[in-house]
């Protein structure tokens, strides 16, 4: 301890002359040793990011893995964010953007390079009335009613927006007497009406796989009817809430398809919950036999600690081979990448498949191998 | 933050000590066997030294083992009683669980695989635990007809099944015996 003086600074001095260390008020490096340093190894030299081994990506006991490098992603900033954060406060509108804390919300609201900015718009509140082990919106036994002017309010917000395309997703409400099918209708509806061109995709509870439900939101007018099995058969029991499930999820896919021939149906699958490769094979084999046009699939990331663990992080390459598997199966469009969600880049891909098959051009072989199945 | 002592897992046996390393966790994996204080029937016995000489613990607890109805705290030392969990692997996990807590927030402290996608409000079953029917009955907290309610959803349910957010730790608990049930495929046809 320095002893008590009227000038510390000085006496710092003196203790460092003490001391034998140099007093830093002029630097005390030759301009050789100077050299030296500027041209010699910098930091990142001496660290080594090691690569990446199947023990990085597979979860053992006890043990919690790390974010893969691929599936880091940047924080939201921007004006058009903020904007679009704006509008959806101030019409009272919830996104599962925010509720599902989706990594890609940075991106997808953010727009740019002749992308609007968009997000997926969940109605019926922001509370569902399951409890799936992956999804960390908000669970409650009964959520406060349904409010009547939301439907009016997206479509007010869509229009503001002016995007082209539009994917609309609500909350589980079994509560209410028709599971919401008909709040639902009405939002695809009032979008619609306020600008008739813009595509409507529709990301729909099971309904408890009634069917008037069902038809009732096929045939609001949407052009995509999506509903998402996500996972297989085999994990269901771990990672959906006990009234979902693997077949009432295909009987939505298929019933909406009977009801209206002209939707395209969609669906989406999470990797990394612990499933095999050959139930992978089979739940696309099984959404394919039951109609499903897109299929999607993303890692299953871990929004909070009361959820699942992550079990596996599937590296790029896997789903690159899950997306020629879909090509083979013959769906119309497969989405698949770490970061691919449901609603991810939707329309750019559902517009560009329109787009292609108008201009006669067969990129997708969707109608041959329709035909051979 | 506990610390944790990672021992490898042996099937069958008592586990991995979780939480403050004690001799209780040492001695079970070492032995393999469950030590026990005749005097005061207490399953655990916290330090090695006293495990392998049981009659020497005796001396050491003082007098409150002069009357075999004296009352003993097992959380005397830490505030604590020990909690098995058997998880979905099978594998069991050894853990001591802070007095007041409920299990759900136990199995959260000491990253045991059971969720809680309601956050504990009573509107899920992703918190079902099964528990031994010796403890069933020594849980104090009665079960709500929203709790049934959730647990008539729940996948593999039995008579002992709760809801771990509804179980509140207590001194009764001390030993309590939970298995986080799991489900096969044919579990539920849907």
């Amino acid at each position: 301890m320095l002893p008590f003086c009227r000038n510390p600074l000085r006496a710092v001095k003196e203790f460092r002359v003490l001391a034998s260390v140099p007093s830093r008020g002029k630097a005390s490096l030759t301009p050789e040793q100077m050299e030296m340093i500027r041209s010699g190894p910098s930091l990142s030299e001496f660290i080594q990011t090691a690569p990446l081994t199947p023990d990085h990506l597979k979860r053992k006991k006890g043990e919690r893995l790390r974010l893969p490098p691929w599936l880091k992603t940047d924080i939201p900033v921007g004006r058009e964010f903020h904007r679009l954060r704006r509008d959806l406060r101030g019409l009272g509108l919830t996104t599962v953007c925010e509720e599902a804390k989706c990594p890609n919300i940075g991106e997808c609201w953010g727009g740019g390079e002749g992308r609007p900015a968009t997000a997926t718009i969940m109605v019926m509140g922001d509370q569902c009335t399951r409890g799936c082990r992956f999804c960390s919106v908000k669970t409650a036994r009964s959520p406060p009613p349904l409010d009547p002017a939301e439907p009016v309010n997206t479509g007010m917000a869509v229009a503001k927006w002016g995007v082209d395309y539009i994917v609309i997703t609500s909350v589980d409400r079994d509560d209410v007497e028709d599971m919401g099918a008909d709040h639902f209708a009405r939002t695809v509806e009032e979008i619609k009406k306020r600008n008739p061109v813009v595509l409507v995709e529709g990301l729909t509870p099971d309904f408890q796989g009634r069917k008037d439900c069902i038809a009732r939101v096929a045939r609001s007018g949407l052009e995509v009817y999506a509903h998402n099995i996500e996972t297989v058969r085999e994990l269901h029991w771990l990672v959906r809430d006990p009234r979902a499930g693997y077949r009432q999820s295909l009987e939505v896919l298929e019933h909406a398809k009977q009801v209206n021939p002209d939707l395209v149906t969609k669906s989406s699958i999470m990797l990394g919950c612990g499933e095999t490769d050959e139930q992978v094979l089979q739940t696309l084999n099984d959404l394919r036999k039951s109609g499903v046009d897109c299929v999607t699939l993303g890692q299953y990331m871990q929004p909070t600690k009361q959820h699942l663990k992550v079990k596996e992080y599937v590296p790029p390459e896997k789903f690159k081979f899950w997306e020629d598997v879909g090509e083979r199966l013959g769906f119309a469009y497969t989405a698949s990448g770490p970061l691919v969600r449901s609603s991810y880049k939707a329309g750019e891909f559902y517009i560009k498949n329109i787009v292609e098959k108008r201009s006669g051009r067969r990129e997708t072989s969707h109608h041959s191998n329709l035909s051979s199945t | 933050m506990a610390k944790k002592l990672l021992l490898p897992l042996v099937r069958g046996s008592w586990g991995v000590a979780r939480g403050p390393v004690d001799g209780l966790a040492l001695s079970r994996t070492i032995a393999g066997t469950e030590f026990a204080c005749r005097s005061c029937s207490t399953a655990t016995i916290p330090s090695l030294t006293s495990t392998l000489y049981p009659s020497r613990h005796a001396v050491l607890q003082g007098t409150r083992h002069l009357s075999t109805t004296a009352a003993r705290r097992a959380s005397d030392n830490d505030g604590r009683v020990t909690v098995w969990f058997t998880d979905r692997d099978g594998d069991v996990q050894t853990v001591r669980a802070k007095l007041g807590d409920n299990l759900l927030e136990v199995a959260r402290e000491y990253d045991i695989d059971l969720e809680g996608a309601c956050d504990g409000t009573l509107s899920c079953s992703t918190c079902h635990l099964v528990v031994h029917p010796e403890w069933f009955p020594k849980i104090s907290d009665p079960i709500t007809e929203e709790e049934e309610d959730m647990l008539d959803l729940a996948y593999g349910l039995t008579d002992t099944s709760r809801l771990g957010c509804q179980v509140v730790v207590t001194e009764d608990l001390d030993g309590l015996k939970l298995t986080i049930p799991m489900a096969t495929l044919d579990a539920r046809e849907a």
